[in-house]
């Protein structure tokens, strides 16, 4: 054999040994965090199965007799059961891949390793191959978890194994796909929380930006807002052909090629790759740097020189520009980019303003119709997840910067004690507390005032002064609850990937997943969901959410109390303001033990 | 080990254990450290100083024992023992976001400093640290030693009794080194009493009036200087440039008693003296006696070095 051919097969053995891909599979195997999620995702995928089967024959669900299905019953519905399994995977996919893979490249950053790999022998082609795959491990042997399911869903029949290939195509796809994203923005960013954010925020845009897009050109290109909900699909919905499994469906309904009606979605994992491929080298040494005080430095510039046309104008001056008496307080409303009073008014105007043009348009163009209900409550349930999401990461990272920057040690060696360290954090927090409050109030108001002047597609008349009272008192009462639980995390955690990634968990599972879990076992034990309205009282979303649907309305009005609204609310309102304050009680108790180590 | 008999030490730590989880990072440590005193604190990696010094910054909780400074119990009465202790960590532990004085007056503001009085102390400590024309400058913009100064600066600013500094030398260059040096001499001539751990170990010799050697979470060595190169029967060498180098004159120093051993080098001889036996100074006067003419007479700092490896095994906690 000829040297050049013994070098080049010596060097492909060598290529193919993966040292990277090793690195990442041996510390994934290491760290009991790995076991922990499988068992927990394992654990909601089997229960969601269990608690998910005597839904099937909706007879005996109301009727509220033995709630397990006999298997004789359950024939045929395998394609029913093999649906879920596939919608909770799709959400399992969106919600976990961007976590398991946005570190991959930021970490070897935060840890100043990846300079070490560009030295080695590994090209950048193969760093980005071995990272990706590393990073697609996990997520699939999440999806091999569903496969003994897929297996039931299959032996009840009603399922074409046709469908299950697709399936499986486009949940791998889609694994794919997200992880590409995540990797593009680790390779991009510098910190793995930019890369986290970053990845859910395109994310988002790749997936419901498209369609949203299709159907405002639909109505632009013809279509009337009478057709907007019912548009034939096959006008409407090949904006969503970035998403595989819609593309696979498309392709299925339409009798197209397949691979050709995939061939978006895996050019944006190629399109992803490349790009990653691109900026491994050129961002590689990005020196930390946060968008929104950039942005708003450039603001400052850009306002100090139209100031100067005004004659140096000046609306608000800031109280004192050193501290006096609370040192922690004053860095955060002074120093700090969401605590400086003018960038909040800044804030605050980016979101009102837009929030004011959107309702005036709503109620332009759709009156009091039906559609503006929807699109009010639509517009309430995007304001909410915003300002839960950007307070409860604010707080929580609040706390654990200190930590990260290394700064806490010394704070506790002076005779402000951790106890007063976080008052003086949660207090700067109130600022934005109340920045969210005005646009979420101003959705509120507007769906009030549609209340009064309309009932359209209303089976019975809803009153606007409980809908205010009951949104007033959540903002009342959950903004500074959300706040306490998010200081409370922070104050246990040791890195800001910890705290954001801990406390939307537990928010997520708190709002969502607890009146679920408590609905679907209200209906395994044979209990009409009616029964159990007290207990979805167990998450503080139920209640809002029955209000905005104007389902509290309506079960007071199907009880014939009235009053029965206004119990629910207070009752509510009570019990949450118990909550807020107990976790507050714990936050302030467990300050000192918790930063003291 | 304090100087003064009449005066109590300032920092007493007796039987002092502190463990995480299954780990003792210190076990059993008793040491007492005078008013004024510069206590150089030596050991190997997770050899257990790091935690000795957070004990005593009030930010761990000793696992079995007691510390105290002042007579104040750290872990009883830790608000009085902040205001007696300043602690300067390993790190920088600087606010970026901030300028060199917002800084300090961020933390004036934390001692509760009166308003009045915090202007001509922040220029006073900037001084001290040869700040002054960083006044204005944004943290993140300032040199690693300068850091290292301004957070020296930011302990000073309530006038502590007792300084801990952990590692305040690590990662500066050679005239960074040497600034730091030089300010913590002169903090030692305004009566600070310093705890400074270094793995430089030259460098402790040069200005520490005691040192604790330590190991695993023990103390191998404590004392002064003196006290540890006699009890391990160390030699200091002496480098030597005679005018009228003879064979005879050579021998006659070899038989000096405190002479240990001379070695003929190409420019000069290096003389290993017994320490415990005599003194630089004796040394030279017993040369001027046999009527050497000296031409360099440079004695080495102490050998810490050996010192150091000799007591130590290279264990950690």
């Amino acid at each position: 054999m000829p040297d050049a051919v013994r070098r080049f097969a010596a060097s492909t053995v060598v290529r193919l040994s993966m040292p990277l891909l090793w690195k990442e599979l041996a510390e994934g195997a290491a760290r009991p965090r790995t076991y922990v999620l499988r068992v927990v995702y394992a654990m909601a995928l089997y229960g969601l199965f269990a608690f998910a089967l005597p839904r099937l024959t909706d007879s005996r669900y109301y009727r509220g007799g033995p709630s397990f299905p006999s298997s004789t019953e359950l024939l045929g519905f395998g394609s029913w059961i093999f649906e879920r399994l596939q919608s909770f995977q799709l959400w399992g996919i969106i919600l976990f891949q961007p976590a398991l893979m946005c570190g991959r490249i930021t970490q070897e950053k935060e840890r100043d390793s990846l300079v070490l790999l560009f030295l080695t022998e590994l090209r950048p082609w193969e760093i980005v191959l071995q990272k990706y795959i590393g990073g697609l491990v996990p997520m699939l042997s999440f999806l091999f978890l569903s496969l003994p399911l897929a297996g039931v869903a299959y032996a009840l029949g009603g399922l074409e194994s046709a469908t299950i290939v697709d399936v499986a195509l486009g949940l791998v796809l889609t694994v794919l796909q997200v992880g590409a994203l995540a990797l593009l923005f680790s390779a991009w960013c510098r910190t793995t929380v930019a890369a986290l954010i970053s990845t859910y925020f395109w994310g988002a845009l790749l997936y419901f930006i498209p369609p949203i897009l299709g159907r405002i050109m639909f109505v632009l290109l013809g279509g009337s807002i009478s057709h907007f909900r019912s548009a034939p699909w096959q006008e409407d919905e090949r904006w969503k052909l970035l998403n595989p499994t819609d593309g696979i469906s498309l392709a299925r309904g339409l009798n197209g090629s397949l691979w050709l009606y995939l061939l978006p979605s895996i050019g944006t994992i190629l399109l992803c790759l490349g790009l990653t491929r691109w900026f491994l080298v050129r961002r590689a040494f990005v020196p930390p740097s946060n968008f929104l005080p950039r942005l708003f430095s450039r603001i400052d510039r850009w306002m100090k020189g139209v100031n100067r046309l005004a004659g140096g104008l000046v609306l608000y001056r800031e109280s004192s520009s050193l501290p006096v008496t609370e040192p922690v307080f004053w860095r955060e409303t002074q120093r700090r980019v969401l605590g400086k009073a003018h960038y909040l008014v800044r804030l605050l105007c980016a979101i009102e303003v837009p929030t004011v043009l959107l309702l005036m348009a709503l109620l332009m163009v759709f009156g009091d119709g039906y559609e503006t209900g929807g699109m009010l409550a639509f517009a309430t349930a995007v304001l909410v997840g915003l300002a839960v999401l950007t307070l409860s990461t604010t707080a929580s990272n609040s706390l654990v910067s200190e930590r990260v920057g290394q700064t806490l040690d010394v704070l506790l060696t002076t005779p402000v004690s951790a106890r007063e360290i976080v008052r003086q954090k949660e207090r700067a927090l109130r600022r934005l507390e109340w920045v969210l409050v005005v646009p979420l109030l101003t959705v509120f108001s507007a769906h009030a005032f549609f209340l009064t002047s309309s009932d359209a597609g209303q089976p019975f008349p809803r009153d606007w002064i409980p809908y205010l009272v009951c949104w007033v008192l959540t903002l009342v009462i959950y903004l500074p609850m959300i706040t306490w639980l998010s200081l409370w995390i922070g104050l246990r955690v040791r890195t800001r990937f910890q705290g954001i990634l801990i406390t939307l968990s537990v928010l997520i599972f708190w709002m969502v997943a607890l009146p679920f879990t408590i609905v679907m076992t209200a209906g395994r034990l044979g209990f009409n969901p009616e029964d159990s309205i007290w207990a979805l009282l167990a998450s503080p979303l139920s209640v809002p959410f029955l209000n905005e649907a104007g389902e509290l309305q309506r079960i007071a009005h199907n009880s014939n109390e009235p009053d029965m609204i206004w119990q629910i609310i207070l009752i509510n309102s009570a019990l949450y303001a118990g909550i807020a304050f107990l976790i507050r009680f714990c936050l302030f108790r467990e300050a000192d033990r918790c930063l003291r180590r | 080990m304090s100087d003064s008999a009449s005066e109590p030490p300032l920092v007493v730590v007796s039987d002092l254990h502190v463990r995480y989880g299954k780990t003792d990072a210190v076990r059993k440590l008793s040491f007492t450290i005078g008013r004024g005193e510069i206590f150089g604190f030596i050991g190997p990696n997770g050899a257990g100083k790091t935690s000795t010094i957070k004990v005593l910054a009030t930010l761990l909780k000793p696992s079995l024992g007691t510390a105290t400074v002042g007579g104040v119990d750290v872990a009883q009465h830790p608000e009085i023992v902040r205001r007696k202790i300043g602690y300067m960590p390993d790190f920088f532990g600087v606010y970026e976001d901030l300028t060199a004085s917002e800084y300090l007056h961020f933390f004036a503001a934390a001692y509760h400093i009166p308003t009045g009085q915090r202007p001509g102390l922040i220029r006073d400590v900037l001084a001290l640290t040869d700040l002054t024309e960083k006044h204005d400058a944004p943290v993140d913009g300032l040199s690693r030693g300068m850091k290292q100064r301004l957070s020296l600066a930011r302990v000073l600013l309530h006038d502590p009794e007792l300084l801990l500094l952990d590692e305040p030398a690590s990662g500066l260059d050679p005239r960074a080194r040497i600034e730091m040096r030089e300010l913590l001499k002169e903090l030692q001539s305004m009566g600070k009493t310093i705890i400074v751990s270094s793995h430089i170990l030259h460098e402790l010799a040069q200005f520490c009036s005691h040192i604790g050697i330590i190991e695993a979470g023990r103390m191998v060595a404590n004392g002064s200087l003196r006290d540890i190169y006699r009890a391990l029967s160390l030699r200091r060498i002496i480098h030597l440039q005679l005018a009228n180098s003879s064979p005879e004159l050579l021998t006659a120093m070899r038989a000096l008693p405190e002479v240990a051993e001379v070695e003929e080098q190409p420019d000069r001889l290096a003389v290993q003296l017994h320490e415990d036996q005599s003194t630089p100074e004796d040394f030279l006067a017993a040369l001027h006696t046999l009527g050497a003419r000296v031409r360099m007479f440079q004695p080495d700092a102490m050998d810490m070095e050996t010192a150091f490896m000799k007591l130590t095994e290279g264990k950690v906690a």
